[in-house]
């Protein structure tokens, strides 16, 4: 199918996009993979006024790092990602989502800020990030401020972006020594996305559990930390009977629907699998 | 070894015969791998205009209005019809198998002032651009008084259901129905009654080039061009003519490559009469290509039956009688063969490879508020095996036997035949050796080993399971008589005719259609050998009904054994004929004259005089020396009735693990015997199995139309609808049992569907396999993980126990 | 309308589009290179697939303007003349395509596979071929021919060669 018409400018920086934005408020859109932007705009879903393409934006794109951790510019895309070297050293969890997200051919253009902004509550990147803890960096007419990501996912499709910013940076700091991190993903047959995806950051010190983050996507309306089972089993030296006891906590307090797909009950106990493998690959010794 | 071939390598010379049996190269593969192919969608004819059609939110409504006002002002339209406009230049759709006669729908091609089913066309756009076109959908307004729908089958017959037609009581078109021996009475002393209901559910044929029609009108020559993605151009040219009150030789059917059909594209849709009609009108070329997310509920699903299955059975698992009430789903219209494939091809052959005496069923075909439902590759032989052989495993299952074992009691046995199933008047299977297929597929999945495996690792809490289907099904569609009794508008024939050029060189016009099937080498293997020439001198013509005389396409496995035949024959004719101008040639009598390897020579006379095949097409050609009674030339037409269908069958066999936490399902290991009778090219052969065993998984662990109970499609995208990938599927390991045929020359007896008719029941049973431990005997297809996880937690709770 | 300049199999080509038109049309319906198909509208199937800036993309989800001032490989620069390249060839001798009309996406993902992976595992390609649908060969005989172009270029020695037999 065909998009309705629209307006096009490729942005020349990251000011231009914004002062654009600002311009032209809800009429516009910010293209960066268009991955997900473009096939809903040829079902015609969607029909903006204007595209802003950032996809090419220089500062926008590619991996730097300092010593608190890494950067990546929003419009940088999945495979790029996954074949840095300094993302491979650092944050093999982060390779691990890429390999699982969409297909080989659609990586080379999607972008982990398109991902994250769009916030598709069955997206990759959205649960991994909340397990990394990543600092969102946003740039509006006003200025730039940066947001946790665990309060940057306000709901279905819905995030803490407003009107006229954009998502220009991801920052990841380094995970301290020892933590060890996993995604597991079970995905749709057909989309690919996540039915459930868990990401898991864990350290533990003297036996018990220091640091454990669980990013959960696929589940419910937008991605979520599980915090209930995080408090459950941090602190503790916990092992497969702890797991089991209080897995289920993965979707404590969260809304989950039926789909064509599967129904809540489905989503609930895959969740409660998945977040147990996953803290059986970080941690060996609990299986 | 996962294949047995090796391909015969281009060396850029001759490659001299025989041909048939041997692992040719195809000849569209280069013009594909490069992007060379002439598929629909590709062909961009002068001042063409771009067609897209406004279709039916609504799965049942009353059209109250349509007002295109506004979109036939808009930029680049060049026309916007409605019902209105067509109602007196096009008839409506009606199908063309009429298997018992049925009540009939009459579907007109815009929607008359209703519509019964989402993605039902209301009015056809033509512009300058295809963007356009997209654009001016948006500025016609329809309003819609919405009715109550009905999605599903059983629901739809049943008393105060929404009515479609007002002709069609309950929805249903036809109770069609079939006995032999008295069910009633051997249920009576049979010492079980087995019982299931099974689902064959519905699915997208999928190609994944979808439908396109492109139309072009000559004012001067009134000569009317239809290019169209077809499996039977022929058929195509007398529909769209009938239905355009057109004359068939001022109409030419063009389908060159055709990305794939698997049935959907041999049916007959709206675009292909609405596109030559503006092409008229408009006086321009009028292309229309399907969308993917379109195709979704514009062209025909497969399957959609429901089936109560009773088996009368004695104690030692001998199958007495069997009885089946079918309801099929065949949407909202009556598709081109939507009657008798649920009824002649399904509900008939539901005994399969079995000896079963008594046997009742009832095929209910009905009509509901979707689209519409009809042939998909194996067409009703698929649905009838699924019955069977789940029936076969409940047998087992529920008198706590031996699935092989029961298998082997209720088979056919090897000197029974030819057998007439439930002494079908119409039925007669020429061979089979069932326990053979079942034994070398069990041999190749190393069954044994299997099943101690299996212990080993339920005890380790992983779960696999060992599944296998038999199946004998018909292929090969004729004879056009049987094609008559079974209210078929079409013959069971297929045409050939051989041009021998003045040079010697050959060409073959068949009347078969080939969608990826690679005829154009398979057909000059059958030529190049039966006229004992180079496989390079023989050149393969279909898809255009200005050049090939008559066809009737590519369907039901009947390429190589119906159309192949054809070809076979009008050689032999063809060199008949040859031979009179040789012995003129060489002056001896015919009865002296030998044929060998492209040479004419006296019989006996290794030494003498010598003509080739090359330079008596040249004496025919210019005919100075004429053999009495013989005309000119070497050009011979010949059109191949069959005498029969014919009956492939074999057994496939698969392991699967079940994640039981998650449901997922794993296909380990999948073996296919199949006995297809004589293969022509066994590359080409293990692909087309290959291809449909996938389909066969595809339909049994992902592929799932779903509509909600109003009629809209939940599966509208490729992001719903899960068309196996790479990754979801196993490879295939494949033998061929070879017992020729002998109702055709070749003795050939199709493979296309030889993977999609056992595939569904061997996976279902080898993951209901894995689950047996947990009390499962049966779970509905797709088997998605969700389903899988659901049953496995029904099972749990009323066994009281846990995994 | 936007003027675009796109070198498209070696040839530079320049443009007025409307922002709208996709890559895939761009290459179909102006440049007459019908080679890459268009199978689907949510960028599942890769029958569209084409090489951008060396890298395969589905040209169905990228516009015109967005592929400016790059670099497209479409299909048809993959043979030379008549001459099959290694993956093609490698396809021809396995029956791995029956329709063909998702080969030329197909071509392009293996590529793509063997550009990442050189020496892939049956898993490898598998995963590889994740975004790219075919209803025909049930996959087997695709799978087969990469591990025959992967040995085929692999015995070239490096994969300049593998170019170098491509151009």
């Amino acid at each position: 199918m065909i998009p309705a018409p629209f307006e096009y400018v490729e942005a020349t920086n990251i000011d231009h996009a914004v002062r654009l934005l600002a311009e032209h408020g809800d009429a516009a859109k910010l293209l960066a993979g268009g991955h997900t932007l473009i096939p809903a705009m040829r079902l015609r879903l969607t029909a903006p006024e204007l595209l802003i393409d950032i996809g090419r934006v220089a500062e926008m794109r590619g991996i730097s790092q300092d010593i608190h951790g890494i950067r990546i510019g929003a419009a940088t895309t999945h495979a790029e990602i996954a074949d840095a070297p300094d993302i491979a050293k650092h944050f093999p969890i982060m390779v691990e989502a890429a390999s699982v997200l969409a297909d080989p051919l659609v990586r080379n253009k999607g972008t982990i800020g398109g991902s994250i902004a769009n916030a598709d509550p069955a997206a990759d990147w959205t649960a991994v990030m909340l397990a990394l803890d990543a600092q969102l960096e946003i740039r509006g007419i006003s200025g730039e401020r940066k947001v946790p990501v665990d309060r940057f996912f306000t709901g279905l499709f819905d995030t803490d972006l407003q009107p006229g910013e954009v998502l220009t940076a991801i920052i990841v700091p380094f995970l301290p020594s020892g933590a060890k991190s996993t995604y597991i993903k079970i995905r749709h047959p057909a989309s690919g996305y996540a039915i459930v995806g868990v990401a898991c950051v864990w350290r533990k010190e003297a036996d018990v559990c220091e640091t454990l983050r669980l990013g959960i996507t696929g589940v419910g309306k937008k991605p979520y930390r599980a915090v209930h089972l995080e408090e459950k089993l941090k602190g503790q030296p916990f092992d497969a009977g702890v797991v089991e006891r209080y897995a289920h906590l993965v979707t404590h307090d969260v809304e989950i629907g039926d789909d064509p797909f599967s129904t809540a009950d489905y989503k609930r106990n895959i969740a409660r699998v998945v977040v147990g493998r996953a803290l059986a690959r970080v941690n060996p010794s609990i299986q | 070894m996962t294949r047995n071939w090796t391909v015969v390598e281009l060396a850029g010379e001759a490659i001299p015969g025989p041909y048939i049996g041997r692992s040719m190269p195809r000849r569209e593969d280069p013009r594909l791998l490069t992007g060379h192919g002439k598929f629909v969608d590709d062909v961009i004819l002068p001042n063409q205009a771009y067609a897209a059609i406004l279709r039916s939110p609504h799965a049942h409504a009353l059209i109250r209005g349509i007002d295109s006002s506004r979109a036939k002002a808009a930029t680049g339209v060049l026309g916007v019809f409605v019902h209105a406009d067509v109602k007196e230049s096009i008839n409506p759709i009606t199908p063309t198998w009429r298997v018992a006669d049925p009540l009939i729908t009459e579907r007109p091609v815009l929607a008359d002032g209703r519509v019964r089913m989402v993605g039902e066309p209301v009015a056809f756009v033509v512009a300058e651009t295809i963007q356009n076109a997209f654009d001016a959908l948006e500025l016609i307004d329809v309003a819609y008084d919405p009715l109550d729908a009905v999605v599903d089958e059983e629901e739809a017959c049943k008393p105060g259901a929404p009515q479609l037609f007002s002709h069609i009581p309950d929805n249903r078109a036809l109770l069609y129905k079939v006995d032999g021996g008295n069910y009633g009475k051997i249920a009576d002393v049979a010492d079980h009654i087995v019982r299931i209901r099974v689902v064959n559910n519905r699915v997208l044929p999928s190609p994944i080039e979808p439908r396109a029609v492109c139309a072009s009108y000559e004012p001067f020559d009134d000569k009317l061009t239809v290019y169209t993605t077809s499996q039977m151009p022929h058929m195509h040219r007398r529909w769209i003519a009938e239905n355009l009150n057109w004359p068939e030789h001022k109409l030419r059917v063009v389908a060159n490559d055709v990305g794939g059909g698997f049935g959907c594209k041999m049916h007959f849709y709206p675009e292909e009469l609405l596109c030559p009609f503006a092409a008229m009108k408009l006086g321009r070329p009028v292309k229309w290509t399907e969308t993917r997310s379109e195709s979704h509920s514009s062209t025909t699903h497969g399957r959609a039956h429901v089936e109560y299955v009773e088996m009368a059975v004695r104690k030692d698992g001998l199958v007495l009688g069997v009885k089946l009430d079918s309801f099929a789903n065949v949407g909202a219209y009556l598709s081109n063969m939507a009657v008798g494939v649920p009824t002649f091809n399904c509900a008939s052959q539901v005994t399969g490879p079995y000896k079963i005496d008594n046997f009742q069923a009832r095929a209910h075909i009905v009509l509901t508020n979707t689209p519409p439902v009809d042939a998909y590759r194996g067409a009703g032989r698929p649905e009838a095996t699924y019955i069977i052989e789940r029936g076969m495993d409940a047998v087992a299952d529920q008198l706590g036997l031996d699935r092989v074992e029961v298998r082997k009691l209720n088979f056919i046995k090897k000197d029974e035949f030819p057998y007439r199933p439930y002494d079908s008047p119409i039925l007669l299977i020429e061979y089979g050796d069932y326990a053979g297929c079942l034994d070398d597929a069990l041999r190749m999945i190393d069954y044994e080993n299997w099943i101690s495996k299996q212990k080993e690792l339920r005890n380790k809490g992983r779960y696999i399971g060992i599944g296998f289907a038999s199946y004998s099904h018909f292929t090969g569609a004729a004879p056009s008589s049987l094609m008559g009794l079974a209210g078929f508008d079409r013959g069971g024939w297929e045409s050939a005719q051989v041009r021998v050029h003045s040079d010697g060189k050959v060409t073959l016009f068949s009347g078969s259609m080939a969608t990826g099937h690679g005829h154009a080498i398979t057909f000059a293997q059958i030529v190049a050998d039966e006229l004992q020439i180079p496989i390079e001198d023989v050149d393969v013509v279909q898809g255009d009904t200005d050049r090939v005389l008559a066809g009737n396409g590519s369907y039901n496995s009947r390429s190589v054994a119906n159309g192949g035949s054809a070809a076979k024959i009008c050689a032999s004719n063809i060199l008949a004929k040859a031979k009179t101008y040789a012995a003129e040639a060489l002056d001896i009598p015919l009865s002296q004259l030998d044929y060998e390897a492209g040479i004419f020579r006296a019989t006996g006379e290794e030494s003498g005089e010598t003509i080739t095949f090359a330079r008596v097409a040249r004496f025919a050609a210019l005919a100075h020396m004429k053999p009495e009674g013989i005309t000119p030339g070497l050009d011979e037409t010949y059109f191949y009735d069959p005498t029969s269908l014919l009956h492939p069958c074999g057994t496939h066999a698969a392991v699967v693990e079940v994640d039981i936490e998650t449901g997922f399902v794993t296909v380990l290991d999948y073996v296919a015997v199949d006995d297809i009778g004589n293969v022509i090219n066994p590359m080409i052969a293990d692909g087309q199995l290959h291809g449909s065993v996938v389909q066969g998984i595809g339909q049994a662990l992902y592929e799932h139309v779903q509509h909600d109970t109003a009629g809209q499609l939940l599966t509208g995208t490729l992001l719903d609808y899960a068309l196996p990938k790479a990754d979801q599927v196993c490879a295939i390991k494949s033998e061929f049992r070879v017992n020729p045929t002998s109702h055709n020359p070749l003795g050939a007896k199709g493979v296309g569907e030889a993977g999609c008719v056992p595939g569904p029941p061997t996976i279902v049973s080898a993951v209901c396999d894995a689950l047996k431990p947990l009390g499962i005997s049966h779970i509905d297809m797709p088997m998605t993980p969700p389903r899988i996880w659901t049953a496995i937690q029904h099972a749990v709770s009323n066994q009281g126990g846990s995994t | 309308m936007q003027e675009v300049q796109i070198t498209v199999n070696g040839l530079d080509r320049s443009a007025n589009v409307e922002p709208r038109e996709l890559l895939v049309h761009f290459l179909r319906d102006r440049l007459r290179l019908t080679g890459t198909h268009v199978g689907c509208d949510t960028s599942q199937c890769g029958a569209c697939a084409v090489n951008i800036d060396g890298k395969a993309a589905k040209s169905c989800t990228v516009l015109t303007v967005q592929a400016n001032r790059s670099r497209v490989d479409t299909i048809e620069s993959y043979a030379q003349g008549m001459r099959l390249d290694v993956v093609q060839k490698a396809f021809q001798a396995h029956h791995a395509l029956q329709c063909g009309f998702c080969t030329p996406g197909m071509i392009i993902a293996v590529h793509e596979i063997l550009r990442r992976t050189p020496d892939p595992t049956e898993e490898n390609i598998r995963h590889g071929l994740h975004g790219n649908l075919c209803r025909c060969t049930g996959y087997q005989n695709i799978v087969e021919s990469v591990k025959t172009a992967a040995a085929e270029l692999r015995s070239k020695g490096n994969r300049d060669d593998a170019q170098l037999d491509r151009s």
